[in-house]
């Protein structure tokens, strides 16, 4: 499909997103977004009580998995800047490792290295919000909430986008918005702590260890549960920027690797709301 | 010396703590309690400007040490608990990991697990503070002070005491007491967050690290300076119980290893304020 940046004025959906046929009724119908949350599955040793996930049937609990009965889900991205997150795993969907289409960029700032990157990829640029000096005629919340959907959107991956996500669009995609951050959440985040802030509170705290949280999105900074971490040893002697470039090697692997999991449907939640990854290679393990 | 607790009331100092005689003139004299910094010393590569030391010569910079120039510490403990960490500091003293000498055990529990082992060891127990239904004639904290200073303590180790500690002796001992706290700070701290309540707090968070902080000690509840973490994987099936004893067999390890870096002089301080250890092995690493 042909790359553009979008703006509302040009919204007559002119292209639409390509639309897989459902071989099994396993892809939910394109108006319900919500997760729908199985009442009676079996009781996991490890108390896991709700399984999300996309399909209407009884899930197999023997472990197995058909692996033609999920679907590629469809992802769309907001990037604020240079976006070599969104690069990883747009490489991960490309090269596989990665179960999901990117379908969509979206983009506070339209000129961004991740914008730039999605437009030479094929991959649709929507500006939002647009900035206040222009014409008032940028997308409201609600409107985004609608071209995401039409997209058939899955899920939204925040990659270092920096604007706060509107209430309406975490309403609309409960628990199926994630965000990374470049600290061991809840320590260093909040309104203000983006960036190479974070890193130069890390080392000015003292603090010994940092490294990514990816969580899910609620209707403030960095709050929603945490998802996944990984950590890495902060030394004597660094530089902001030296630890940013470890934290941001981990920040590569980790969403790489939690995207493929939402992917594969491998999120569970503990029955304190906690969300935990299912093991690829052994379903029996939770992380 | 005759181990006893020690109320107001039987202040006179009776058993006086022994005094070495110094060979050099290396301790301070026994009225000053405050750092003497340096004001020219040679500027580590890794921008470290002050060294805080008990002697008042000039240190050699060429990393040798003169061991039997650095005096054992005298090191005062405050428990309400158990103990354990208090237990290992004293296995470390008494067997030689630890250049110091343990001269006095504070508690506000006086038959705590802490209390009752500083009893059967010969350490006295002094009761700080009193409980408010008892008669009013506990210690002050400047009498605390005052109390601390005739024993000639060099150090303050605060293991799982549960009081705030009075901003009398945060001012009399700066940057010279030391308190554990059994998660990564900054996170999981401050006033109400002790004990299995920081564990309890650490899994309902979803973080996937936890572990022990010994951090320098100011007038607040979990705020000084961090010089030491230690970080242990949070598993999916955790309970606070399992949790706790994860982080606990860490607090160990770490407690002895920074109290016998602070009997060894090897806390050095960075420009901006963050405590470093300075590693035994190679005088030129820092952690």
């Amino acid at each position: 499909m042909v790359s553009r940046v979008l703006f509302s004025s040009q919204l007559t959906f002119p292209a639409k997103p390509p639309r897989e046929t459902p071989i099994a009724p396993l892809t939910p119908p394109r108006n319900v977004l919500s997760f729908s949350f199985r009442s009676s599955v079996d009781r996991f040793a490890m108390r896991i009580v709700k399984t999300a996930s996309f399909t209407r049937t009884v899930a197999k609990v023997d472990g197995s998995r058909d692996e033609e009965a999920i679907s590629r889900k469809k992802l769309a991205v907001f990037v604020s800047g240079g976006g070599s997150n969104f690069k990883k795993i747009h490489e991960g969907c490309i090269g596989g490792s990665v179960q999901g289409d990117l379908v969509l960029l979206v983009t506070n700032k339209k000129d961004c290295g991740g914008a730039e990157y999605a437009r030479s990829n094929g991959i649709p640029v929507l500006v939002f919000p647009k900035p206040k000096r222009e014409s008032s005629d940028g997308l409201s919340p609600t409107e985004l909430v609608d071209v995401l959907r039409e997209y058939g959107v899955d899920f939204v991956l925040l990659a270092g986008y920096l604007k706060l996500i509107p209430a309406e669009l975490v309403k609309a995609f409960p628990k199926r918005i994630l965000n990374i951050h470049p600290a061991l959440l809840p320590a260093f985040g909040g309104k203000g702590l983006y960036g190479m802030r974070v890193h130069k509170a890390v080392l000015a705290s003292g603090a010994r260890y940092s490294g990514p949280t990816i969580h899910f999105v609620d209707e403030e900074y960095d709050t929603g549960r945490i998802l996944a971490q990984s950590a890495v040893r902060v030394v004597a002697n660094d530089t902001p920027e030296e630890l940013a470039k470890r934290v941001l090697h981990e920040e590569h692997k980790l969403y790489v690797e939690v995207v493929a999991a939402i992917c594969e449907e491998r999120i569970k939640w503990r029955e304190d709301g906690v969300p935990l990854i299912q093991s690829k290679d052994n379903p029996d393990d939770y992380y």
